[in-house]
């Protein structure tokens, strides 16, 4: 008898039926999440309504002045819609969180964000490491359609990355230390916001690609706080970091000490 | 009259300071401990003893004021879920004094990142949300 013996077909059946259920609770969680933040930003006391006596009155509006173009109905229907940040309650926060993929954004959950800025951090300081021995070289590219795709594909650079490396006899350099890795030269790598407390500096995205790629050299994850919205991380030099999305300022990392400056100190870096 | 201390590193005011922590607690669904504010009254403005004290009430009554209710962030351990922390009735003058009175009592020791975390409701109900949300994150990639 030839073809698959029947303890194989019964792995790939079982492999297969993990697959699966793993995209599906993946959906749920997703779905989960765009739900309570459509919700969350139905309910921003700041969102204008439409008045009472109009067409769709005390319905939740974008702003606009038409009332029959602004209603905003369906919280899951209006993915492509995305209203303002300034219209969403009175406290800025940020609208559902996106990514790129490829040419596009993409819908994202705050955890998936996180594993996608860290993923890429570490695929840039890997490449860099090989860069240093090989200038030539370049990393194979590949095209993905999904978050978790990103996600993969930048995991797989990383390692394709420290692969050619270790062929080459090249090695990480040592990490910097902190301070170094926030203010490369002394020079300070964003600003502070106004009204924003002092400790939180502002950078714009190849600052904070630059800082997040340093930071994760050598750098080991750590399990984090019950609370902690994002993954945590220990350094060689005894320092502690944490990456997450923060619901009103997107894409941060949070500092468990104060980094102290001439004349300025970080304990946060959020990117603009 | 005496002037009121500026910060030693860009000479910034108190006012803007304890302006400033509302602002983050406002604006950032972690808050802000405990622990930077007190090291912001040692380090930028070289306060100790009364002057700290006086410091770190007038910003703990400030987050109080903006609805910021203090929390305990432990290292996470199996079966160990964060917690408010409260204080009698928990009206703002018992939080403030409350929490004062614990620090005080500890020898006003520099304080760890999860040790009296200042939440909004609102950061609490969004944090309740994504960590809910990550924990089936990892739970989808865990091979049943």
């Amino acid at each position: 008898m030839s073809g698959t013996p029947a303890t194989a077909r019964s792995d790939d059946a079982e492999r297969a039926r993990r697959r699966l259920y793993a995209e599906v609770l993946g959906l749920d969680v997703e779905l989960r999440f765009l739900r309570f933040h459509h919700l969350y930003r139905k309910y921003s006391p700041g969102q204008p309504r439409i008045p009472a006596g109009n067409p769709g009155g005390g319905r939740w509006s974008d702003g606009s002045s038409t009332a029959e173009d602004s209603v905003v109905d369906d919280p899951i229907a209006d993915q492509g819609d995305e209203v303002p940040i300034e219209m969403i309650g009175g406290s800025g926060r940020r609208p559902t969180p996106t990514v790129s993929v490829g040419t596009r954004e993409m819908v994202a959950t705050p955890g998936q964000v996180v594993r996608l800025e860290v993923a890429r951090a570490q695929a840039r300081a890997a490449e860099a490491a090989v860069r240093e021995v090989d200038e030539t070289w370049r990393p194979r590219t590949s095209l993905t359609e999904t978050v978790e795709g990103a996600i993969a594909e930048a995991e797989a650079r990383r390692s394709e990355a420290e692969t050619h490396l270790m062929e080459l006899g090249g090695r990480y350099r040592e990490p910097l230390d902190t301070a170094r890795c926030l203010a490369p030269g002394g020079s300070r790598p964003g600003w502070r916001e106004p009204g924003a407390g002092r400790g939180i500096e502002t950078v714009d995205r190849a600052s904070f690609d630059r800082i997040l790629s340093e930071l994760l050299v050598g750098a080991r994850e750590i399990q984090s706080r019950s609370s902690y919205d994002g993954q945590s991380f220990l350094r060689s030099d005894g320092s502690r970091f944490g990456v997450r999305w923060s619901n009103y300022n997107g894409p941060t990392i949070d500092f468990t000490d104060d980094w102290f400056f001439p004349s300025w100190r970080i304990n946060k870096v959020q990117l603009k | 009259m005496k002037p009121e201390p500026r910060d030693r590193l860009d000479g910034g005011t108190m006012d803007d300071y304890v302006a400033g922590y509302a602002h983050e607690a406002n604006h950032d669904e972690i808050g802000i401990h405990l622990g930077s504010i007190v090291s912001d009254g040692r380090r930028c403005f070289g306060l100790e003893g009364g002057g700290l004290v006086a410091y770190v009430r007038r910003a703990v009554a400030a987050l109080v004021a903006i609805g910021a209710r203090p929390e305990h962030w432990e290292p996470c351990r199996p079966g160990h879920v964060d917690g408010r922390v409260h204080y009698g009735a928990d009206t703002p003058e018992e939080i403030v004094e409350g929490v004062l009175a614990e620090w005080i009592a500890e020898g006003m020791p520099d304080l760890g990142w999860g040790d009296y975390r200042f939440i909004t409701a609102e950061g609490r109900a969004y944090l309740d949300e994504v960590v809910e949300a990550k924990r089936r994150e990892a739970e989808a990639k865990t091979p049943r």
